[in-house]
């Protein structure tokens, strides 16, 4: 079995740890990841969302969930 | 060690410790050995806790040779989600603003194991934030993406990545995950082991990251159904410190569980003939045959067409949102490192309230539906994901999805439904397709934990899927 494994140590096999640094999503930005784009984006995600739920017939009575399980 | 050890489970574990076949301390060492040599190559590990694991293991050791025996986790090595608080330590919630970030007080759910004796070997990477923005890459994490212990070229799932990975690899016998949308049965699934989602309340989120304060949930991965009802045993019951707190215990008790031919499920044959993906299916259809031999009582079911996702999104980011605010108004959100995350959590600050509290409204339909359901029937069946994990580096938003056609809706969307009424689930592979697991889940009502259990306890004496090692 094996010592402690130094702070140093774990340093450098966080380091070393190649396949974290080959596995990250391709260095090219497409215009589309743009920040700014993306903001966008996930606004009309946000509004799409908020007309999905428009479309649901709430019944009057019916209170927000103070009650979080069934 | 043998290595065989490392794929134990819990009871057969602590048996060893208890016979004195080894002591927790060459325990403790052989699996955090193993944790620090594979855990980084899986991008699985957040901290290696060795010194403090040894500590804890020379006091069961010096309570195993008085007698003391406080339960079946006593020795056993577990590791934790980046997510929960540990004294004295780095909780980074897998995101750069917060990598400095050091608590005083132990997560609830850490203190009630260390408690019974259970050995914290390492906290385990998670996606940024639990993912709570919405994420596009598996890169989504300080720690890189969590790599699959049965492919590395593909993702483990998340947002609890580093959970799944760990337990399917042998690198710990059981880990806590955690669960807004998702997040435990996802990487259960993807990975081969075996996951529950507490129902809401049941579990103590204190000391734990809030990213949704009304769905976080708290839960154990494991190799067995077995192993689940015995972490959940320990982890469950009233907490002061988690205002959500239900104030129930939970016994692990399977021979009180009713009988199999007692139990009604549902379930709805396009999800597992249409909607999943059609190398998942043998294995999906194999896992129905074993069921249907248990004897259950058999009906089938859909989901109301209703806007379960989109109510999801909206009530977790506007609560993410909130919960952040201070993170993302500092700037500091620009450090994560995915932008589509980034992108969501500013957004999800200007949801207004009246949208919140629409998705909040739908949420009680949604509850009042599946109480209904729950007269019917008293446990859900599904395929535990539509697929398999994805490769590492492909975008997570750009799925197929097929045509919906004449199969209708299915469970397809028991993910984020059973979320939103916060209702128990567990995950149990069923099989491979393409050297990946798949995995089916089952859901009941809410503090029914045991009928899921009894139910995934009886499957997993009939399959071994769940004992299956991956190569590493």
């Amino acid at each position: 079995m094996r010592d402690q494994l130094t702070r140093r140590g774990w340093v450098a096999t966080l380091a070393g740890s190649a396949t974290a640094m080959a596995q990250a999503p391709p260095a090219q930005e497409a215009a589309s990841d743009h920040p700014e784009a993306l903001l966008k984006q996930a606004r009309d995600q946000l509004q799409k969302n908020f007309e999905a739920l428009r479309r649901v017939r709430i019944p009057g009575p019916t209170e927000p969930a103070f009650v979080f399980r069934a | 060690m043998d290595a065989g050890v490392f794929f134990l489970t819990i009871g057969e574990l602590n048996a060893k410790l208890k016979a004195k076949e080894f002591s927790c301390v060459e325990l403790t060492k052989a699996f955090s050995d193993r944790l620090e040599k594979l855990g980084p190559r899986l991008n699985a590990l957040a901290l290696p806790l060795r010194e403090d694991a040894l500590r804890q293991a020379r006091k069961v050791d010096e309570d195993l040779k008085r007698e003391r025996y406080r339960g079946p986790l006593q020795g056993i090595p577990f590791g934790a989600k980046d997510l929960l608080a540990y004294a004295g330590h780095p909780t980074t919630w897998g995101a750069k603003p917060y990598a400095g970030q050091v608590f005083d007080k132990n997560a609830g759910v850490i203190s009630r194991l260390l408690k019974v004796g259970a050995v914290l070997t390492g906290k385990l990477s998670m996606v940024e934030l639990a993912g709570g923005g919405g994420y596009r890459y598996a890169a989504a994490s300080m720690t890189g993406p969590g790599l699959n212990p049965w492919d590395r070229g593909c993702w483990s799932g998340g947002s609890s990545s580093g959970s799944g990975s760990a337990v399917a690899a042998g690198l710990v016998t059981f880990a806590l995950g955690s669960e807004t949308s998702g997040s435990i049965i996802t990487p259960s699934a993807y990975c081969g082991v075996t996951g529950l989602r507490p129902t809401y309340g049941l579990v103590s989120r204190a000391g734990a990251m809030a990213l949704s304060w009304t769905m976080d949930k708290i839960g154990p991965m494991c190799r067995s159904a077995e192993d689940c009802g015995l972490v959940l045993q320990a982890i469950s019951g009233k907490d002061n410190d988690d205002p959500a707190s239900a104030g129930k215990s939970y016994y692990y008790f399977p021979q009180y569980a009713r009988k199999m031919t007692d139990l009604r499920v549902g379930y709805a044959p396009a999800d597992f003939e249409h909607w999943a993906d059609e190398s998942c299916r043998p294995a999906l259809r194999e896992a129905l045959r074993v069921l249907k031999e248990i004897g259950l009582q058999w009906k089938e079911v859909a989901l109301p067409d209703m806007p379960y996702g989109p109510a999801t999104s909206t009530i977790i980011s506007a609560e993410g949102s909130a919960a952040f605010e201070e993170m993302i108004e500092s700037g500091k959100v620009d450090d994560l490192a995915d932008k589509k995350q980034i992108a969501g959590l500013k957004a999800g600050l200007d949801i207004p309230a009246r949208e919140y509290f629409r998705a909040m409204r739908v949420r009680s339909l949604v509850q009042a539906m599946f109480r209904e359901m729950f007269v019917e029937v008293d446990l859900l069946l599904t395929p535990a994901r539509m697929n398999v994990a994805s490769k590492v580096n492909d975008p997570l938003d750009g799925g197929r999805r097929p045509a919906e056609g004449k199969s209708g809706k299915g469970l397809r969307d028991l993910i984020p439904a059973g979320n939103l009424a916060g209702l128990p689930a567990l995950s149990l592979p069923c099989g491979f397709a393409d050297g990946l697991p798949a995995g089916i889940a089952l859901v009941t009502r809410a503090f029914n934990e045991n009928t899921i259990l009894a139910v995934g306890r009886e499957f997993q004496n009939r399959t071994d899927w769940h004992r299956r090692m991956p190569k590493l």
